[in-house]
């Protein structure tokens, strides 16, 4: 599996990834450094706290027993503790994709574009938030809440959060893309003027809940 | 300038985790689950890498399967805790609870939003799993660190001073000297007293021998040229390096509260 580094927003953590790997190799420590700051001047700073972080806790947590810095048990206890509430938070009512999830719980995103009676093109806006949320009618959201089997606040939290571009597009130009956004009824006129439904169903003109 | 030098580099997934990951190909869900979870899994000698726990969590999530998903969180969840904990120790911020828990907190939300970020910039997580983390837990820790540097008035309070010695750390590292600067640079608890530029500036100077500055037009690469600043500024930062570890091996220096 190979990736490459899709623009310059990176090189820090290529910085890292490149003193790990002089390191891997063998090179002592201060030849790592100064290899890798030569290679990355800009990151300097963050290759110098990496190598300190490196140094005194070791590459891994493999390195646990021998590891000089001791910690208490109550401090890893209060990680566990804060991190069992995390989980429990997430795990219980979250999704990463309105497409996936209506998959994995109704078996095709078709048939909750059916069920919902608007086109797949706006279940697509909807899973990238390209949908301004605050033009989603209230009875929508709580109609695609009850599909997916989901909570409101989780739809809600969803669509919330910025919008994102397709995760597989090849993307060539140097400049980093940016997602417009359009408002519900939009979609909706898309959906139509493409006969993706027909012009008689329109039962999503509520008025926005927020 | 290292955008426009370095060429992107490909890098490869270690060949344990992809021999690992290679048996995990056409596992269904619940076969992944099984092959984690279950019971042999459990009686197996084998430690799965994270990097192949990262990537079945970001293949489950892109399949829906956000129930599997964030078991493989719990997984990681574990293997991490130590880390997070050491770090904060490292940089101080152990104390109060308060401040640990913040710092948790954003630690934790930062590590799952980067593994349920499906993206390409993400994926680094799927092939160096610990640089990734630590590179965030660092990022974290430094800014915490700062801002209650700044923040907090010049005179440390009475529990403050006790926590930058931290108890057994000179059996542990020996007595740290300046004129051994791998044993000073080892001490991280002392390092995490310095702020970013001096710190890197002694790093680059005592760890990795650089020179400070250079007339030659062509000559090695210098620290005042990697921090881009004068050299006078360099030798500023790294004076007041060297006084701030000189007190933090002799905390009975009355200089030592004075200076922080």
């Amino acid at each position: 599996m190979i990736t490459q580094a899709p623009d310059a927003q990176t090189d820090e953590m290529m910085a890292l990834m490149a003193f790990d790997e002089h390191r891997r190799s063998g090179l002592p420590l201060p030849d790592a450094i100064r290899a890798t700051v030569a290679e990355f001047p800009r990151q300097a700073v963050s290759i110098a706290d990496y190598a300190m972080q490196a140094g005194v806790l070791g590459s891994d947590e493999s390195s646990r027993t021998s590891n000089p810095v001791a910690v208490k048990t109550p401090l890893i206890a209060l990680v566990d503790k804060i991190a069992q509430s995390k989980l429990q938070q997430q795990s219980s009512d979250t999704i990463t994709s309105i497409i996936s999830r209506a998959e994995s719980v109704l078996g095709s995103s078709a048939t909750l574009a059916q069920t919902l009676e608007v086109g797949q093109s706006l279940l697509l806006k909807l899973d990238r938030r390209m949908i301004q949320f605050g033009t989603i009618p209230a009875a929508f959201l709580q109609a695609l809440a009850e599909r997916l089997q989901l909570s409101r606040a989780a739809i809600d939290d969803y669509l919330q959060m910025p919008p994102r571009l397709a995760l597989s597009a090849d993307y060539k130009s140097r400049k980093r893309p940016v997602a417009t956004t359009q408002t519900f009824d939009q979609a909706m006129a898309a959906s139509l003027a493409t006969g993706e439904i027909e012009a008689g169903i329109r039962p999503w003109q509520a008025t926005p809940d927020e | 300038m290292e955008s426009g030098a370095i060429k992107p580099r490909g890098y490869t997934l270690e060949p344990e985790a992809a021999s690992q990951l290679s048996t995990f190909e056409d596992a269904s869900p619940a076969d992944v689950a099984e092959m984690l979870f279950g019971r042999a899994a459990a009686q197996s000698n084998t430690r799965i890498c994270e990097e192949v726990l990262v990537t079945l969590l970001r293949r489950n999530a892109a399949a829906g399967d956000e129930k599997l998903a964030w078991r493989i969180a719990a997984e990681i969840t574990q293997r991490v805790k130590g880390r997070i904990a050491r770090t904060l120790t490292l940089w101080r911020l152990d104390q109060p609870e308060s401040i640990a828990e913040d710092v948790i907190d954003e630690i934790l939300t930062a590590t799952y939003e980067a593994l349920f970020d499906l993206s390409e910039r993400e994926r680094f997580w799927e092939i160096r799993f610990w640089v990734a983390f630590d590179r965030r837990l660092i990022k974290i820790a430094r800014a915490k660190r700062t801002l209650l540097d700044t923040s907090q008035s010049q005179l440390p309070q009475e529990d403050e001073l006790s926590h930058t010695q931290p108890a057994g750390a000179s059996s542990v590292f020996g007595a740290p000297s300046l004129q051994n600067p791998v044993d000073a640079v080892l001490a991280g608890e002392a390092l995490a007293l310095l702020s970013p530029n001096e710190r890197t500036a002694f790093l680059l100077k005592h760890v990795a021998g650089m020179p400070e500055h250079s007339e030659k037009q062509n000559g090695p690469v210098t620290i005042a040229q990697v921090l881009n600043v004068s050299p006078r500024t360099i030798r500023n930062y790294l004076a007041r390096a060297e006084k701030t570890l000189a007190e933090w091996r002799n905390p009975s220096s009355a200089e030592y509260s004075i200076s922080r």
